[in-house]
């Protein structure tokens, strides 16, 4: 097999640019998920009943969907009821819904993962509950939080592949659009592969950093 | 001048009763120790007094003051745990530090002096820096003692405290608790340490089965067992 350097470096600035996309809707969701997770388990942990119900099941009906049908109703049932976003904003909005909803499981099972012990110890103390959760609780759970939400992040920015249904123009529909035009196939694949790794590698690594200030 | 009165606690955990109607009265600075075999509902006990657990019926009154405000009547009411519940990620210093800078409002110098002074009366100057981890169990257990005390409570409960320890241990917790107690502290114990009971308590309570069926001082409980089933209880346990 020859590889085709000339075709390599003809076609890699528009994948570059592609990244860009992928990496900002990346991002957003990963800052949509980061805000809306905590509320999720807290309503999960400490809500009153039915805020509690209603936090579960959200989670419950988000897990039980495949991406890919969560980022359809975004962009195709959003308009009927008059909200009508463009294809980057619903894939944003998507998948921080998908990444809100396993990153509170992770938070809320910490928390859980703690034992009773602790929540007593605090109670015990003469903190509120909610106190004893966020003060005293959630600081110890950050460490077991961790590993886990960086596979969860990971998992997010490949599931933002799948927003090349919705034609963003992010690195899978760009390769993909510019396989059939050129036919050039092994080239753009490894460049894809290459950007993703990138990508995904730099949010590992910096999750690692965190982990290692958090002294876990 | 009594400091807490109880009447006609009861609770059940579905079909197991814990407790059956229980009545109990502590004056200031009482030392009373509550024995009994295990299932007899002497941790539930304690448990209800400071609502951890909440009794199905009955009426508790702290100081005068029926237990209305749960966190308040809790910062009053000191626990120490059989398995210590320090809080792991924090020092030693910082656990007894921040329930009074959280929740009295003492400033980080104020509620990290208050602590230092703590561990020195529990024996434990010079470990402020450290983690739970790096101390023994009764040296945790002291920590747990002192970050109780640091909220000043009105009442201390301690719920076997020395259950979880090794033998060489249990000592060093004993001698603190006995030294609390002969500084005034109202406190009620549950514990099977008989040693400790006849050294420290004012009197002794014996549950079975979900009541409190005798209550003496030290010496009568010991010499002359007010009850059938505590004389063989206190042949089994002195007995070996």
């Amino acid at each position: 097999m020859i590889f085709d350097w000339v075709a390599f470096f003809e076609y890699f600035p528009r994948l570059i640019r592609a990244a860009g996309v992928t990496l900002q809707v990346s991002l957003l969701s990963l800052g949509l998920a980061c805000l809306l997770a905590p509320l999720l388990a807290l309503a999960r942990l400490l809500g009153p009943k039915p805020l509690r119900s209603m936090a579960q099941g959200m989670i419950e009906v988000v897990r039980g969907l495949p991406p890919l049908v969560i980022i359809a109703f975004a962009y195709f049932a959003l308009p009927k009821v008059g909200v009508v976003l463009s294809g980057f904003w619903c894939g944003v909005l998507a998948l921080g819904l998908v990444g809100a909803v396993y990153a509170a499981e992770i938070i809320r099972s910490a928390i859980e993962s703690l034992g009773c012990g602790q929540l007593e110890a605090a109670l015990a103390l003469g903190f509120a509950r909610w106190r004893a959760v966020l003060e005293i609780l959630l600081p110890q759970a950050l460490r077991r939080i961790l590993p886990p939400l960086t596979n969860e992040f990971a998992n997010l920015i490949k599931a933002s592949s799948l927003l090349s249904v919705i034609s963003v123009h992010e690195i899978s529909q760009v390769g993909q659009s510019l396989i059939f035009e050129t036919f050039v196939v092994i080239e753009i694949l490894v460049q894809m592969a290459i950007l993703y790794l990138i990508i995904i590698g730099s949010v590992t690594i910096l999750s690692r950093r965190l982990e290692r200030g958090l002294g876990a | 001048m009594t400091l807490l009165t109880a009447r006609g606690l009861a609770k059940r955990f579905g079909s197991f009763t814990a407790l059956d109607g229980v009545d109990l009265d502590l004056n200031r600075g009482e030392r009373l120790v509550i024995c009994g075999p295990s299932g007899s509902g002497k941790s539930t006990l304690i448990r209800c007094i400071n609502r951890l657990e909440e009794p199905d019926a009955g009426t508790i009154v702290i100081d005068g003051v029926p237990a209305k405000d749960l966190q308040a009547l809790r910062r009053r009411v000191g626990m120490v745990f059989q398995q210590f519940n320090l809080f792991p990620n924090l020092t030693a210093r910082e656990n007894i530090a921040i329930a009074p800078r959280k929740l009295l409002g003492l400033s980080r110098a104020e509620a990290d002096a208050r602590a230092e002074a703590l561990l020195d009366r529990v024996q434990l100057a010079g470990h402020a820096d450290k983690p739970p981890a790096a101390l023994s169990g009764g040296q945790q257990q002291r920590v747990a003692i002192a970050r109780a005390l640091a909220m000043e409570p009105v009442l201390m409960l301690f719920d076997e405290p020395t259950s979880a320890l090794d033998p060489e241990m249990i000592r060093e917790v004993l001698d603190v608790m006995v030294e609390l107690g002969q500084g005034g502290m109202s406190m009620i114990v549950v514990t099977h340490e008989m040693g400790f009971a006849r050294r420290a308590a004012d009197r002794i309570g014996f549950m079975d089965q979900g009541r409190i069926v005798a209550m003496a001082p030290p010496q009568q409980f010991f010499d002359a067992p007010p009850h059938p089933r505590l004389v063989r209880f206190l042949d089994n346990i002195l007995g070996h």
